[in-house]
């Protein structure tokens, strides 16, 4: 199913017949065009070729080429065969070449063009348009009747709120653009139809706002996108992973998100978003840290709690990568700091538990992301039972029988509530990974080892960009207008009519 | 870029193995002391361990039987302190653990050896606290460590407890924490004053769980006397009443209760009682002409009456003043009383002396070898002001409200 092959190494169908018949047009022979046409298409099965007489032209032989499953039939039948066989219109216009005619006055379909070469047509006819050929004419007419088989529009599943739209992308890159364009109904919504991939011929649509959006962001992103070789792209992460800042890191230095209010939220402050066909999550590029850490329900709530919010949020990415490490060091390494009676209190879990902290710690969390992964990945008819055999079995017997002490148990469950906090996903796991690093750092140096752990996560944090946004801004660089709206959220009456926030539509360069 | 960071990466991480966790210790490896007695017997030093027994204590039930005594007292000897301490290991499967130590008591016998030893360890090692309280007793130090209180779970936090609470509501001791022993001995006077700890009532003592099963215990561990230090050595002791006014004196108050007697005093003595609530001390030594040193020191303080137990008809104003002037008169009795007591035993425990340093240190450089030879020759001059603020609901006792229906 996945295949990653190099796009321009594979065969291309379509490139390589392109170079050897130099851009071959239509000839006048239909026989000689529909050739081309199987030839192109490999004589699949699924090609129709439709032969058909016209009142038009009655002494002409037309043909219309399809692929079957991809069309739909009833528009072929009401809205292009029927007209072309009942038209009524008199030959006196016959001084038109018939393909402008018909493509004017006959076929009533939206989008109809002519057709120059076989190459072209191909490429058209597998995006569900129908092709229609006539004798003598050494051109085509390409008539979009393209049928797409996609889900309804539906309650977001990853990023739920309380308040505000519910409604998600799907996987129509239509829909989405459609949904984007209702929200923001101004001209300035600039729309630019790539295709990526040289088999799958994936659509993609870079968006941003004309005037707002910086230029050479846009440039470097659309630069970055064109310059993809690739086979095959599935979903909007194969798009995410090729097209960012180069360096490794594991926190993500673009957003994705399957809701078109944020996505609109993002186009209005400046972001690029990328919609990949195919995946109803769309990217927004560039993004800063604290972005990663805002629901689009901040702005739909009191500005008060929202600002709760955000800090609860910042509290508990912090606890969910440090909390099990600060515990491994303050109870094996500086017990002096803690409160005797705690201290004792933890001291009488800890007899007669045969693991040293670290251990026990590391046994946990591992046994924890096991239960996670398992509750992602199962049928959902089982889910019961996983959360009876991880809660009951795995923490209760677990402490009962005295191989984990309850503290630990405390520790990591808390640690795990902490990370679902967090609205983005891949900060989430991110943050799980850098906990098992300092998990081993607090091991082995305790609090001097978190602390190292801590420095380098920052000098890294500090040093990220995300297409030439600093990724910590504006908190690093300093931009004081900017601190309203990151660690907390000014009333909305301070937020409007300011400066443009930031970072996103500066032009840095320039 | 793996191929290239792998070389350099894997050593790196091996690395971290070899320092072999540094100092890591599991907290069932070491043994928490929650309180340590020192005694000097036959010329040695015997150092006794109040070891908590986690299990015992934590709520958690499940590994423990119930009924097991919270802690464990043992001991161990050596020529120096430190080194008795190395020795426990001898009969101990667990490291000792000093950061929670809460109390050390000092026998007599030790104090009268010298406290110095125990200071010095205090100064030097980073895994004694200064925050630990000091007691000084009469008998064994350890048999301190051996009793168990009512309610509390661990003695030696109970104790430190104990003292904390005197102080703050009472005000009759001081909490000696090694940190203020050290800065009273390492000041201008070199003498502190260190309360003692000892079994009230009967001898038996409370060191079983079976005794503490009863509604009512036959001993209790309480605070006694007052043990003065003067150098580094137990110099005397003084009686609680002599004791009392030290905190007027030291400029300690913060809370206490008092009682005095009534008016004209036909009655029995120190039947009412008022709680100071805010008092202000100031002392300023004065020299004079003849060389000695004369101490002004004027208190104000405010107060409530608590219990009124003279037969007068009603409180009146005027009345108001007399009784609050006979506080003041108690007041200044006890601080008497105290400063004579000092008197006796040659030790400035108050810091008479750094107000003097502070005030003149030329001359206080000239005098501080005799300062405390002769604390009789410095005159006290205490002025005392203290104000009821409040008399409560009742502006009469009530007896006389019976009679007089």
């Amino acid at each position: 199913m996945f295949f990653f092959g190099k796009g321009k190494r594979r065969t291309n169908p379509f490139a390589q017949d392109k170079q050897s018949s130099q851009e071959a047009a239509f000839s006048p022979s239909l026989k000689t065009n529909l050739d081309a046409i199987k030839r192109l298409l490999r004589g699949s099965s699924d090609l129709t070729i439709r032969p058909l007489r016209s009142p038009l032209a009655p002494d002409v032989v037309m043909t219309v080429v399809y692929v079957t499953k991809l069309i739909d039939e009833a528009t072929l039948n009401e809205h292009v065969l029927r007209p072309l066989m009942t038209s009524p219109i008199e030959a006196e216009e016959r001084s038109d070449p018939l393909v402008r005619l018909i493509g004017e006055r006959v076929i009533e379909v939206g989008s109809a063009a002519i057709a120059r070469s076989p190459q072209s047509s191909a490429s058209k006819l597998l995006d569900g348009y129908c092709l229609l050929l006539i004798q003598e004419a050494a051109c085509g007419l390409l008539v979009d009747i393209s049928a797409r088989e996609s889900r309804a529009v539906s309650e977001p599943s990853a990023e739920t709120v309380v308040r505000g739209p519910q409604i998600s992308f799907n996987e129509s890159i239509h829909t989405n653009i459609n949904l984007l364009r209702h929200i923001i109904r101004s001209p300035n919504l600039h729309v630019e139809e790539l295709e990526v991939g040289s088999e799958t011929r994936t659509r993609l649509a870079l968006l941003y706002l004309n005037g707002v959006a910086a230029t050479e962001t846009v440039d470097t992103v659309r630069g970055r996108i064109q310059a993809i070789e690739i086979a095959s792209v599935l979903e909007s992460g194969y798009i995410e992973a090729l097209i960012q800042d180069k360096g490794y890191t594991p926190f993500p230095t673009m957003m994705n998100t399957e809701r078109p209010d944020a996505i609109a939220g993002g186009l209005l402050e400046g972001q690029i978003a990328i919609i990949v066909d195919g995946s109803p999550f769309v990217l927004l590029a560039p993004v800063t840290l604290f972005q990663l850490f805002q629901s689009p329900e901040d702005y739909y709530n009191r500005f008060d709690i929202s600002t709760f919010l955000r800090l609860i949020r910042f509290v508990s990415f912090l606890i969910s990568m440090t909390l099990p490490a600060l515990y491994i060091a303050v109870t094996t390494f500086h017990q002096e700091m803690l409160p005797t009676t705690l201290l004792i209190t933890l001291a009488a879990q800890r007899e007669g538990i045969p693991f040293p902290g670290l251990v026990e710690a590391l046994l946990m969390e591992l046994t924890f992301e096991v239960l996670r992964e398992a509750g992602v990945r199962m049928p959902r008819a089982i889910g019961p039972a996983i959360s009876i055999v991880g809660a009951l079995v795995l923490g209760q017997a677990a402490v009962e029988a005295g191989i984990v002490s309850a503290g630990m148990v405390i520790i990591v469950s808390f640690t795990a509530i902490c990370n679902f906090v967090i609205p983005q996903l891949n900060v989430a796991i991110a943050a799980r990974l850098i906990r098992f690093s300092f998990m081993l750092l607090a091991g082995v140096f305790g609090l001097m080892g978190i602390i190292a752990g801590v420095l380098a996560v920052m000098i890294h944090l500090v040093r990220l960009e995300s297409f030439g946004v600093p990724y910590m801004s504006p908190l690093a660089p300093f931009h004081w207008a900017g601190l309203k709206d990151t660690l907390i959220r000014a009333p909305l009456q301070k937020l409007i009519g300011r400066e443009p926030r930031n970072v996103f539509t500066r032009n840095r360069k320039s | 870029m793996l191929k290239r960071w792998l070389p350099l990466l894997l050593p790196c991480t091996l690395l971290l193995l070899l320092c072999g966790c540094w100092n890591r210790v599991e907290m069932n490896e070491i043994g928490i002391v929650s309180a340590t007695a020192v005694d000097w017997i036959d010329d040695k030093w015997v150092v006794s361990y109040q070891l908590v027994i986690p299990q015992a204590i934590s709520s958690q039930s499940g590994s423990s039987p119930r009924g097991e005594a919270p802690v464990n007292v043992f001991s161990s000897e050596g020529s120096s302190m430190r080194k008795a301490i190395g020795d426990a290991s001898k009969e101990m499967s667990r490291k000792l653990y000093f950061s929670h130590n809460q109390i050390v008591v000092v026998s007599e016998s030790a104090a009268r050896k010298g406290i110095s030893t125990i200071l010095e360890i205090y100064m030097r090692n980073a895994d004694a606290r200064e925050t630990v309280s000091m007691f000084i007793t009469k008998g064994r130090a350890r048999e301190m460590l051996e009793q168990l209180l009512p309610i509390e779970k661990i003695p030696g936090n109970a104790i430190q407890r104990l003292i904390e609470n005197e102080a703050k509501t009472n005000s009759l001791y001081p909490d000696m924490t090694i940190y203020r022993v050290l800065l009273d001995l390492l000041g201008p006077e070199q003498a502190t004053g260190i309360p003692e700890l000892m079994i009230a009532g009967s001898r038996q003592p409370l060191n079983s769980m079976e005794a503490l099963k009863r509604t009512s215990n036959q001993a209790k561990i309480r605070l006694g006397d007052l043990a003065i230090i003067s150098g580094d050595q137990l110099k005397g002791w003084l009686s609680q009443t002599e004791a009392a006014g030290l905190v007027w004196l030291s400029d300690n108050v913060n809370q206490m209760t008092l009682s005095f007697d009534c008016l004209g005093s036909a009655q029995e003595e120190n039947t009412s009682a008022a709680r100071v609530v805010h008092a202000s001390v100031t002392r300023k030594p004065e020299l004079l002409p003849d060389g000695r040193v004369k101490m002004r020191i004027e208190v104000k303080a405010k107060g409530t009456l608590l219990e009124y137990a003279c037969s007068d008809k009603k409180i009146a104003p005027t009345m108001l003043q007399k009784m609050e002037w006979q506080i003041a008169e108690e007041i200044k009795g006890e601080m008497e009383q105290s400063w004579k007591a000092l008197q006796r035993l040659k030790t400035d425990i108050v810091g008479f002396g750094t107000t003097v340093y502070r005030h003149n240190p030329k001359r206080w450089k000239a005098m501080h070898e005799e300062w405390n030879e002769n604390l009789d020759d410095v005159v006290l001059d205490v002025k005392v002001k203290f104000s009821l603020s409040r008399v409560g609901f009742s502006d009469r006792n009530f007896k006389e409200v019976q009679e007089s229906l």
